[in-house]
């Protein structure tokens, strides 16, 4: 089947599946390369976009947006990648933050928050996606979302100014 | 927007511009339409990784076996069984009824895969000149591996091996006593492995090789880089040891599994990063061993069930920053677990105290120990609090231990790091730390002192006859260091008998 903005369905074809996933790709993209291990991000949007096809009769438009359900498939995976391979860092971009010594402290900072503050600035600041989308990913509301940014952006204050210890 | 919050998004568009752009929608249909193709792919490039990583060993030989040292490339000796007799009996060495070897003690043989010899599988069997079977392994193959006599007991090992000395024991001599083929040497020296990846070194360290199925393994693995101190590696927020479980001749296998995030990790003296053994590692609810895993990995004890077992300590990190250099190392060591039916019938012990808000459970799984057993036991921290919490301690970790000779002037005081670092605690994820040494030193004239230099050099938890009180302790601020601070403490008495049999 395919859904469009409307919720109307056309045939379940790869084509059709390819249309309904194209404007969401850069944001899956982003976040798979957030969160996937180093070198893995193609495999994860690979594997998430197989996950979605597999289960896209299952998709229900009244209880999110294809881009949550998306977003949220590509976390999942992200994580099982995770599990299966090895530790790899969030951080692929030496050209992430414009110097090193704010890249240093400000990764490492991040490095120091609690999951799920982590997680939550990982989609919101890195990955770009919205507050909705973040809350679709971390699976909790949006209020949830903006309370645990907050509760990150001031462990970060602490964590910068003062170090942990 | 404050400066946080402006940082933050700098960086995020930073990063972004970085970013490869993704394959396209065309090309991921592709794979869609093939999925079992491209992932054949990853198994192919990942067996391509694994075949690159360079274990590096060498055998240690006891001084009887000086000779036998090696340090050749196993890939110069294919289809090569290695024979090493360190200390055990005279035996000879069947497959199928055939005598294809002896192997008197403090000998070497080597044994080729020929025209003469059945095909692999080889099922062995390993006779004492008393006429006891003191094995039966099953060669599997691929060949180089290593077959190593100890005293009466037979093991399989990748090879090169690494075996460690032979046991410093004058009274126990090639011909030795024979020990019940249940119970640990205790003269048992600890086993080692090591992997090198350019100025890193990966050495993993066992207290010894055989253990009962009630004895908690015990071992650590260090990442070290040339004796240098102050130098810092990124891997998981964990760390960037981890610990892998396979089962020798059988389908268990677990781990490792490494937490999502990346952290950078300071070596702050020259022994390196240092990680005690642990586990971690995930199944699949529809996995027929399902059972095994989650009682494995739920149970506070690195205890496994009697069999032969290969522990793995990987090390896997990136230099400058995370995605930057990548490094891989690892290194294996295999043990034999034994029924413990010595201590058999004993109940578990369980002490537990609570204030209200967390919970400090002290477990073991008997309170009898022998003298030559190292006593297990475990603390863990549980919080039932709906969303997690970060609470701060001690970088040793928020659970000590203290021990007191019940009767008698000995004890150890819990000792922790003067520093402050940030734990998580959620429902259902509690932080488990196994009962470790630690004192707060001692003067030469204690008349107790001989005894504690003895006990802190013991890579195991062993001691003397005798009640022992060993005490858990927590103490941790919610939040911050200097916030509310929670202590708990609970205590098990623990009898410890001489000998292998209380």
């Amino acid at each position: 089947m395919e859904q469009d903005a409307t919720g109307s369905i056309a045939a379940a074809t790869p084509e059709a599946f390819g249309a309904w996933v194209r404007p969401h790709l850069a944001a899956i993209a982003r976040l798979a390369g957030r969160l996937a291990p180093e070198g893995d991000r193609d495999d994860v949007i690979q594997e998430a976009l197989t996950r979605a096809w597999s289960k896209w009769s299952q998709f229900d438009p009244s209880r999110g947006s294809p881009s949550a359900w998306l977003l949220a498939i590509t976390a999942d995976q992200a994580r099982r990648a995770r599990r299966r391979v090895r530790p790899w860092p969030l951080f692929d971009s030496p050209a992430r933050v414009r110097s090193i010594d704010d890249r240093l402290d400000l990764e490492y900072a991040i490095s120091r928050l609690p999951t799920r503050q982590r997680l939550a600035v990982d989609c919101f600041y890195f990955a770009a996606l919205s507050v909705a989308e973040t809350a679709a990913v971390m699976g909790c509301a949006e209020g949830t979302v903006k309370s645990t940014l907050s509760d990150a952006r001031a462990r970060l204050k602490t964590l910068l100014e003062f170090g942990d210890g | 927007m404050d400066d946080i919050e402006r940082r933050l998004t700098e960086a995020g568009e930073t990063w972004r511009d970085g970013q490869a752009e993704p394959p396209s929608v065309d090309v991921l249909l592709r794979g869609i339409e093939r999925p079992a193709g491209r992932r054949s792919l990853r198994w192919i490039a990942t067996a391509t990784a694994v075949a690159a990583v360079v274990i590096v060993g060498a055998v240690v030989l006891g001084p009887r076996l000086g000779d036998l040292r090696t340090g050749s490339d196993p890939t110069d000796e294919p289809g090569v069984l290695h024979l090493v007799n360190v200390d055990g009996p005279d035996v000879v060495i069947s497959i199928g009824g055939q005598v294809v070897a002896d192997l008197p003690c403090g000998s070497s043989r080597e044994l080729a895969a020929s025209d003469s010899l059945p095909p692999l599988p080889w099922a062995l069997e390993v006779r004492a000149a008393d006429g006891e079977v003191i094995g039966t392994p099953t060669i599997e193959g691929p060949l180089p591996e290593g077959l190593l006599v100890r005293e009466r007991i037979v093991l399989t090992q990748p090879w090169p091996m690494r075996i460690g000395p032979a046991p410093d024991n004058p009274n126990a001599p090639c011909e030795g006593p024979a020990l019940p083929s249940s119970s640990p040497s205790p003269t048992e020296p600890p086993i080692s492995a090591e992997a090198i990846d350019g100025d890193y070194r990966l050495v993993f360290e066992l207290a010894k090789q055989v253990w009962t199925t009630d004895e908690s393994i015990i071992g650590e693995a260090r990442l070290e880089r040339g004796g240098a101190s102050g130098w810092s590696v990124w891997g998981s927020g964990a760390g960037p040891i981890a610990f892998g479980l396979s089962e020798v001749g059988g389908p268990r296998q677990v781990g490792p599994a490494y937490r999502l995030d990346c952290a950078m990790h300071l070596a702050e003296d020259s022994r390196g990063l240092i990680a005690p053994l642990s586990k971690s590692g995930g199944w699949s609810e529809d996995d027929p061993l399902g059972p095994f895993y989650r009682g494995f990995l739920a149970d506070p004890f690195y205890r496994l069930p009697r069999g032969d077992w290969e522990i793995t300590a990987f090390a896997g990190f990136s230099e400058g920053g995370c995605g930057r250099t990548s490094h891989d190392l690892q290194a294996t060591l295999r043990i034999r677990v034994v029924e413990a039916d010595s201590t058999s019938g004993q109940e578990p012990a369980h002490a537990g105290a609570s204030d209200g808000l967390f919970r400090l459970v002290f477990d073991a799984p008997k309170t009898t120990w022998t003298t030559e057993e190292s006593v297990s036991a475990a603390a863990l921290i549980e919080y039932d609090g709906a969303e997690s919490l970060t609470v701060a301690g001690s970088g040793g970790g928020l659970i000590g231990f203290g021990a007191v000779e019940l009767g008698g002037t000995r004890r150890f005081a819990r000792v922790g790091q003067d520093d402050c670092s940030f734990y998580e605690l959620s429902g259902g994820q509690p932080l488990i730390s196994g009962l470790r040494k630690s004192s707060g030193g001692w003067r030469d004239t204690d008349p107790n002192a001989e005894f504690y230099r003895s006990f802190m050099a013991d890579p195991l938890y062993r001691l003397p006859p005798g009640d022992w009180e060993i005490t858990s302790y927590a103490e941790f601020y919610e939040g911050e260091c200097g916030g509310t601070i929670h202590r708990l403490q609970t205590t098990i008495v623990f009898h410890v008998v001489p000998g292998v049999s209380p």
